[in-house]
């Protein structure tokens, strides 16, 4: 893992051979997120989606702590249920 | 800190990111685009139309209205861009886009334009394996009986033509 770097992939280097893991590993930071929703729309019963997961909403300020990457752009997406987009 | 805020007209923003060819996960690349769409008169009433359907249609995206302005915003910002006003120097590297690269079977047939070269390749979008962002990895394979000596030549029109033999 070469210093300093926010993402890339992972590989073990032993016995003279190289092994990758296909996954990226992703330095990633926490921002403060808001859901201001249209009038009409209640704040309960969402979530948001963020790297690598999910975070709830607070139903009533409507704050959420968002894990974000730290060197790609992302969206995060909040949604209620399936086919329930916010 | 930032704060990241969902309302109708980030989510307006947003929308485009879930087009195929525009969506993106560079920073450069998604800012320039942020910043395209936020200039353009369309993301107001797309904003208010999304403002006015989801409270009564949990499935807003499933609007037709909200499906036109959508396809209309992701159009206008797919639209080529003016090239730069000065020349790249020949020889300095680029980052190459999608949306450059003029290959046959993608966009126009070039072959006319190659002398003697019955090129055929396959472009193929393959996933990367676990990938969280679900990137690929774009891919041009030839046909399994062309065995002569080939190369891709890429004409893009906002970068100094770059050869790869």
């Amino acid at each position: 893992m070469p210093p300093a770097a926010l993402s890339g992939i992972l590989q073990v280097n032993a016995g003279g051979k190289a092994w990758e893991f296909p996954a990226v590993f992703r330095l990633s930071r926490r921002i403060p997120g808001r859901f201001s929703p249209p009038a009409g729309i209640s704040l309960a019963g969402y979530s948001a989606t963020i790297l690598g997961g999910f975070a709830d909403i607070d139903p009533v300020r409507g704050t959420f702590e968002a894990e974000i990457s730290k060197d790609g752009a992302q969206l995060v997406w909040v949604f209620g249920a399936e086919n329930q987009p916010a | 800190m930032n704060e990241v805020v969902i309302d109708t007209r980030s989510t307006a923003l947003a929308l485009p990111f879930l087009t195929p060819g525009l969506a993106s996960a560079e920073v450069a690349r998604v800012v320039d685009l942020l910043g395209r769409a936020a200039a353009l008169p369309e993301i107001a009433p797309l904003s208010g139309l999304i403002g006015a359907v989801a409270p009564v249609q949990a499935d807003y995206l499933d609007d037709a209205r909200i499906e036109s302005a959508w396809t209309t915003l992701a159009s206008k910002l797919s639209a080529p861009t003016a090239p730069p006003t000065s020349p790249r120097r020949r020889g300095e590297l680029q980052t190459l886009s999608p949306a450059a690269l003029f290959l046959k079977s993608l966009t126009s047939d070039y072959t006319g334009n190659i002398p003697s070269t019955p090129v055929s390749l396959t472009p193929k979008l393959e996933p990367l394996p676990d990938d969280v962002l679900d990137r690929a990895r774009f891919v041009l394979k030839p046909e399994d009986h062309f065995n002569i000596d080939w190369f891709i030549e890429f004409h893009p029109s906002l970068f100094t033509p770059l050869k790869i033999q």
